[in-house]
């Protein structure tokens, strides 16, 4: 038998492969554990204690808050990534594109609704979370792959604009609201400054996930926010319309995420 | 273009639309369908009865009156209509001139002020005409739907009750004395109590399990169909799920909208019933999908867009509303043709894959040829993996340029009915192999964008596919060959045997009688000398045709001839098992080689296998010869350790095999070597 032999090109992809590993030094890992606390300290901290509030009922009525951008959806958002690029880095591998348009959405919504909500102690809290996450970014190994072709899902695209559409207003309130009732410690004020932060964070991984190929997978963080965000608004009294709206839309992307997925599993 | 879908003197192109003619009998009968819908609602607007209660369902009516008679005349008059579809374009026609005509008594009856004769005829048609008009297509459209046949014989029956069971409806519900709340309340002219009570129970004895059969008939038909059947099929349902969605609305939905929500999807069943029967719509539906999906993916995105803008910069720009709705109106006026460029590639490739982008297709085939380790013959399936996978299309195949005309050497997909397109294979001006592609379900033609990308991928790789029938040239002129050769060495060999080792046999028997009588001692020496100086010739002969060609091949037939060899090798300590066809028979080429391989491999085993037991198989296919010869001992690997050996003896093996065009594999473990040919019945030019 004959093999096909085809001239080899000198290579000029210089993009690194998102394939490669780079067994990190001893020196490396010792920083990335370092940073590592770092990062992780104030949202695993946060979250045992939202989570013990919510278990106990202490607080009962920032339940909402608890639930939402005060609690667990803020900390799925902040601390899944920073744990994914830490093992990633830690093994030497890339972290995935997802977790690094993630942690960036996270950090820069969190610095323009500081900046458009500067009481409270936001600007603190957010200030600390953008330096110790630019430190992470300093210390992997391997830094998560941002720059990626753009295409955009049809499907997803209109779902993500109408979720901005609807969430955009809700932080803009939002951030009135906390600008109206600022108490001067971050712990101690309503957390609306919490909830426009995880609506502009939503909106902007969900236009992420629509836009750009190698994310997609962000929009279950979205839907499944979406769903929690809604669900928790309507179980607990608040705009019913509005909320109801954050629900189906969670619903809708869902869905429309899982014919996505069966499309290009069925072709 | 592809080659056949390209257009040649006065041939219509297979995708063009046939000449629809024109036939009075189903438009006079649509005619009177539309014209009874029409003049319902005509009758209703003069006589101001929109508003009473037994004018409530007429719009329905009427409207399945217009769509069901319109679409039965076009299904009627298509002239790709089945002979088994007629029928279910009758039953449509049916179902709508009673619809009409139920609107339009209905009408009639609601708008009379007195007992009149044709308000007494009106009352008594209205209460019963519904009948044929509505229970059809419970039982018959979904017995006979898509293509006017039953699943099966036994379906009959179905029918048949279905047919008596209605025409027993109708009158039953005819007779039973009924009044009809209109302007006045109004009585049936004939009315039979006594007879509607029979033949009202027997009506439902009849349709309630043609009913249940027809829906059963439905899902069968959707779990066993394929492709534009199974397309058909859903068209159907889909119709069907709006049609039920809007009825089980009718007590949510506010008046008259749940009226006119209702009579639109009796319409759009109707239109999707004579859409799907005809086909023709079916062919451009994905095409009206993705068109649809890609503007109202481009409307929700301005939408979205406009509102997200408009929130921000009324925010930033604190209240001035006005103008943030012009900057925004601006802003995303600005991305409207990028965006539905990106919108429409991507419902491109959600439908069609990669075709939109012939670089990214071209590139992924690059990459799979270019693989590490790719062999030349595998280069066909690789083109007809990425045709398949790349664009979506159901099946590709790929046909190699031999002498003996073009033989399919790879296909991907479904590759069951006649391909859409054939792109040539082209190198250095010759046709070296064609690929053929199946169209996707509902086309009938390749895209343009299609037809670009396989045309680039069919010249992309013509080179190696090219190097491919080359290969396959020189294998079958070698085949030629050793089959050449061995059909020389064969009539050589029997040249050799019956013509001279006889002639030297019996010289050699004349010298002896010779001697026998010579009383000479120094003659007797002599003859004696010549008789030995024959009988050496005589054995060098006998050597020469036994390298030719093995003797026990001809002497005890390809099956004995092996059984000889495993015989040889018997031993003590090693068990030989034999199984053999007792008829198989093959070329004289590939009779040499199974013998060979056979003596090699035995000979393997006893001089390095160090086995206990060893087993020769030979069976006939219907184009291969397998043969089998495994053995108990060490493996390769052992046997290296035991007995140094240069390994030219599976070389010779494999090379044997080739050479007639079979193959040859050997397998090895600690417990034990296999060595397995396939070797083809006939090689070269006798295949």
């Amino acid at each position: 038998m004959t093999s096909l032999t085809t001239p080899q090109s000198p290579s000029t992809d210089v993009t690194p492969r998102a394939t490669d590993v780079l067994r990190p030094s001893r020196r490396r890992r010792a920083a990335l554990a370092v940073v590592g606390v770092f990062n992780c300290a104030l949202p695993v901290m946060f979250t045992l204690n939202i989570t013990r509030m919510l278990a106990t009922g202490e607080l009962a009525d920032h339940r909402f808050h608890q639930l939402t951008g005060q609690g667990e959806i803020l900390f799925a958002l902040w601390l899944w990534p920073i744990l994914a690029m830490l093992r990633a880095g830690w093994h030497g591998r890339r972290p995935g594109s997802w977790a690094g348009y993630l942690h960036l959405a996270l950090m820069a919504s969190g610095v323009v609704c500081a900046a458009l909500a500067p009481g409270g102690g936001a600007p603190l809290l957010v200030g600390l979370i953008t330096i110790t996450g630019a430190l992470l970014w300093v210390t992997l190994p391997q830094r998560p792959l941002v720059r990626s072709r753009v295409g955009i899902d049809p499907l997803l695209a209109p779902l993500a604009l109408v979720g901005s559409a609807l969430l955009l207003p809700y932080a803009i309130d939002q951030v009135a609201l906390q600008n109206a009732a600022t108490t001067g410690h971050h712990a101690h004020n309503p957390h609306f400054f919490d909830q426009a932060w995880i609506a502009v964070t939503m909106s902007v991984v969900a236009v992420a996930a629509a836009a750009v190929p190698a994310v997609r997978g962000l929009v279950r963080w979205f839907a499944g926010s979406l769903v929690v965000l809604g669900a928790a608004g309507l179980a607990l009294g608040e705009a019913a319309l509005l909320f109801s709206g954050f629900l189906a839309l969670g619903v809708v992307v869902a869905l429309a995420d899982v014919v996505t997925r069966r499309r290009l599993a069925a072709n | 273009m592809p080659e056949n879908s390209r257009p040649e003197g006065g041939i219509r192109r297979p995708g063009a639309r046939p000449r629809r003619p024109v036939r009075l009998g189903p438009l006079l009968a649509a005619l009177v369908g539309v014209t009874a819908a029409l003049g319902a609602v005509v009758v209703l607007l003069a006589d101001g009865t929109w508003g009473l209660p037994a004018t409530r369902q007429l719009p329905v009516d009427a409207t399945v009156g217009v769509t069901f008679s319109v679409m039965a005349a076009v299904v009627l008059t298509s002239r790709s209509l089945r002979a088994g579809s007629r029928a279910l374009a009758w039953t449509l026609m049916t179902a709508g001139v009673c619809s009409g005509a139920a609107a339009l008594s209905t009408a009639l009856a609601a708008g009379a002020t007195g007992d009149s004769a044709l308000a007494g005829l009106a009352v008594q048609v209205q209460g019963c005409i519904w009948v044929p008009g509505f229970v059809p297509l419970l039982t018959l459209v979904p017995l006979f739907y898509p293509d006017g046949l039953l699943p099966g014989r036994t379906w009959r029956l179905a029918s048949y009750a279905s047919v008596l069971g209605i025409a027993l409806l109708t009158v039953g519900v005819g007779l039973y004395p009924e009044p009809f709340h209109g302007r006045t309340t109004l009585e049936k002219p004939w009315t039979d109590l006594a007879a509607a009570q029979v033949l009202v129970p027997v009506a439902a004895v009849l349709l309630v399990p043609a009913t249940l059969v027809a829906m059963t008939s439905l899902v069968l038909r959707l779990r066993r169909s394929r492709g534009l059947a199974r397309r058909q099929l859903v068209v159907l349902l889909w119709a069907a799920a709006v049609l039920i969605l809007t009825t089980a609305a009718q007590g949510v939905l506010p008046t008259p909208a749940d009226v006119v929500a209702q009579a639109c999807a009796a319409g759009l069943l109707a239109v999707a019933i004579g859409v799907a029967v005809t086909r023709h719509g079916l062919y451009d539906l994905d095409t009206a999908v993705a068109r649809a999906l890609v503007a109202a993916s481009l409307a929700v995105c301005l939408a979205g867009a406009y509102l997200t803008l408009f929130t921000l910069l009324e925010s930033l720009l604190r209240d001035r509303s006005a103008l943030s709705a012009a900057l925004a109106a601006g802003l995303t006026g600005a991305v409207i043709q990028p965006l539905a460029r990106r919108l429409r590639t991507g419902v491109d490739r959600m439908y069609y894959g990669d075709r939109a982008e012939p670089f990214t297709v071209t590139s992924s085939l690059a990459a799979r040829l270019t693989a590490t380790g790719l062999d030349v013959a595998e280069v066909p399936q690789v083109v007809c993996d990425t045709v398949v996978e790349a664009l979506r299309l159901p099946g590709a195949r790929v046909r190699l340029a031999l002498d003996g005309g073009p033989g399919p050497v790879a296909s991907s997909g479904t590759t069951d009915a006649s391909p859409v397109a054939t792109f040539a294979m082209v190198h250095r001006g010759e046709v070296v192999a064609e690929l053929d592609v199946w169209p996707r379900a509902g086309e009938r033609v390749l895209h343009e964008r299609d037809d670009v990308v396989l045309r680039g991928l069919a010249d992309q790789v013509a080179p190696a596919v090219a190097a491919l029938r080359l290969h396959q040239q020189l294998q079958r002129g070698r085949e030629d060959l050793v089959a050449a050769r061995e059909s020389q060495r064969l009539q050589l060999r029997r040249d050799l045997h019956d013509g001279l080792g006889a002639t030297l046999a019996g010289l050699r028997l004349q010298i002896e009688t010779a001697r026998d009588l010579s009383d000479e001692p120094g003659v007797t020496r002599l003859l004696g000398s010549a008789g030995d100086g024959v009988a050496q010739a005589v054995a060098e002969v006998r050597a020469i045709t036994d390298g030719l060609r093995p003797s026990a091949l001809d002497d005890l037939g390809l099956a004995g001839a092996l059984a000889a060899l495993a015989e040889r090798v018997r031993a003590p300590g090693l068990e030989v098992e034999v199984d053999l066809a007792p008829d198989v028979t093959a070329d004289p080429a590939v009779e040499v080689a199974l013998h060979r391989i056979a003596a090699e491999a035995l000979a393997n085993v006893v001089r390095h296998a160090g086995a206990s037991r060893v087993s020769l198989q030979v069976r006939d296919g219907q184009r291969l010869v397998e043969l089998v010869v495994a053995d108990d001992g060490a493996g390769l690997a052992g046997a290296d350790a035991r007995s140094a050996g240069s390994g030219l003896g599976l070389a010779s093996m494999r090379q044997r095999a080739e050479e007639v065009g079979g193959n040859l594999e050997v397998s090895s473990t600690p417990a034990g070597t296999t060595v397995h040919a396939l070797l083809p019945h006939a090689v070269g030019g006798l295949r």
